[in-house]
């Protein structure tokens, strides 16, 4: 009785690191973006990302 | 739930963009559907024409060979309309993602037992033996999907909480935008008392016994505010944990099916009338798909059964008043506010939420907005008839085809809700969440039944007279 593509989930993720439910407009402290991500950063850098779900990163999984 | 935790549309940083939300969320697809249903039924009725052809509906039988009768007479209409509910929620399918060869496979199959449930509840003796559609649809729908089970094909098809909101949406075409207006502040208020009292009893029993505060968060507002929708919002707005959702969709789920059956047949023992029993349904189911299917149950008895005084209408048109303008359009607030006491209050964990007031337009159910617009246009339509030529002429002409599509989309709705549901997931929940919710939904049901009952009993017995 509810829905992946409801409003009322606006564009929440999961962080895969934490296995929480991430808003859109929240990040996490441990977010790394892979090189699939940016096409720049190295594995190992590290930045202040939002935790896009849709994002291949080491925080998060789609 | 697998559907929901694992599936978020890939989104640029801090979300997406008004234009891909109304190609991406169900919510502005079911506003697509019903309001342009809508708007071709009022242009067609402006030009002295109507959608009745195709917004065909069973009429009442005795004998089994007046349903073969219909079904010869009208088997170009049902075809018809099984094209149009087709195309219509096949586009919105391919937009959102769903495989649309399986969409249509299974919703075809969906359309041929709907249309057998739309029958059997025009049985003259359906409630002498409580066949009600929502109620037969939600049994038929749990003893497949826990026994025979449901092949993942047909998965595609059951989308209960779209079939719902284009119902609401089109549902809005029978409640004038002034009954909206007059009615609304009553249930805003009612709906506001028992949300308050309900949270606070299932979150203060589950931190009391030791539960996670953001569970407890979880919890309350999927009892307190809008079902699993409610659970949803709040755990991204407080950084719930995957396996909160999980326990929490379980108890929404398992005690919403739970008051389907349970609240018609208490108001039905108690002899309440459909506005009063619309209004304590409206309060006291947690989902808008169970409760629409609870309301349209008891409206099923108005005029069938003795003792129940009122209109179908009116029960539905009550639900709908005191759970989504009393209740549903709330969420964002009680985000927001929740995930701002989260950040302040409770532990850290890992995720920083940057929560702020756009929380309340981002988690808005904006399929509201159709149901008013709905409502809105209609309205605009009626003016200048007088009352008797309202009855006369736009009642068969205009509202009563958009209310056949409307049964239509919740009988889809109904049936569906059983065919997704797994007794199993139910077990998984745990002892202390399954006594803090309980102890809510016993609070809610008891303030709501008062409220409705007695407090506010004038005004909804009035709803629809």
């Amino acid at each position: 009785m509810s829905s992946a593509w409801a409003s009322v989930r606006a564009d929440d993720g999961l962080c895969g690191r934490h296995d929480r439910y991430v808003s859109a407009s929240s990040d996490c402290e441990d977010y790394q973006p892979t090189r699939e991500v940016t096409g720049m950063a190295t594995a190992g850098s590290s930045a202040a990302g939002k935790a896009s779900a849709g994002a291949a990163s080491r925080c998060s999984r789609a | 739930m697998t559907e929901i935790a694992e599936r978020s549309a890939p989104s640029a940083a801090g979300g997406s963009s008004f234009w891909s939300d109304v190609i991406r969320k169900e919510d502005w697809w079911a506003i697509w559907i019903g309001l342009g249903l809508v708007v071709v039924a009022a242009t067609l009725f402006a030009n002295g024409q109507s959608l009745k052809w195709i917004a065909i509906a069973p009429q009442k039988w005795s004998q089994l060979s007046q349903v073969g009768a219909q079904l010869r007479a009208h088997w170009l209409q049902y075809s018809s309309l099984l094209v149009l509910w087709s195309v219509l929620f096949g586009i919105a399918a391919a937009a959102l993602g769903i495989r649309v060869s399986r969409f249509l496979v299974s919703f075809a199959l969906i359309y041929v037992v709907a249309l057998a449930l739309y029958f059997l509840g025009l049985w003259d003796q359906a409630s002498r033996y409580n066949l009600e559609p929502p109620l037969v649809a939600l049994a038929l729908g749990l003893l497949i999907a826990n026994t025979l089970g449901v092949p993942k094909w047909a998965d595609a098809g059951l989308r209960v909480e779209f079939y719902v909101k284009t119902g609401i949406v089109l549902l809005g075409t029978s409640l004038p935008l002034t009954l909206v207006a007059w009615a609304g502040p009553v249930a805003i208020v009612q709906a506001a008392i028992v949300s308050l009292v309900t949270f606070g009893v299932i979150y203060l029993t589950a931190v009391r016994l030791g539960l996670d505060r953001r569970l407890a968060a979880v919890l309350g507002t999927g009892g307190a505010v809008c079902g699993v929708s409610g659970s949803i919002a709040v755990a991204g707005a407080v950084g719930a944990k995957r396996e909160h959702v999980s326990v929490a969709i379980s108890l929404v789920v398992a005690w919403a099916i739970v008051m389907i059956y349970a609240l018609p047949l208490a108001s039905r023992a108690l002899g309440l009338s459909t506005g009063v029993a619309g209004a304590w349904i409206g309060t006291s189911e947690f989902a808008d798909a169970a409760g629409l299917a609870a309301a349209q149950t008891y409206g099923g008895y108005a005029g069938n059964v003795p003792g129940i005084h009122g209109t179908a209408e009116a029960a539905v048109s009550a639900f709908t008043l005191m759970k989504v303008i009393g209740r549903d359009i709330w969420i964002g607030v009680w985000a927001l506010v929740l995930s701002l006491v989260a950040t302040a209050r409770w532990e850290s964990t890992g995720v920083r939420n940057r929560t702020g007031v756009a929380e309340i337009w981002r988690r808005f159910p904006k399929f509201v907005l159709g149901f008013l617009l709905a409502s809105a246009l209609v309205t605009w339509v009626a003016q200048g008839h007088s009352y008797a030529d309202y009855k006369q002429t736009v009642v068969p002409g205009l509202v009563a085809p958009l209310q056949a599509l409307r049964t239509w989309a919740f009988t889809f709705a109904f049936l569906s809700i059983g065919l997704t549901t797994r007794f199993r997931e139910f077990f998984s929940v745990g002892a202390r969440p399954f006594y803090a919710f309980t102890a809510g939904v016993a609070v809610n049901v008891v303030l709501g039944f008062f409220l409705s009952t007695h407090v506010f009993a004038d005004f909804w017995t009035r709803l629809g007279q």
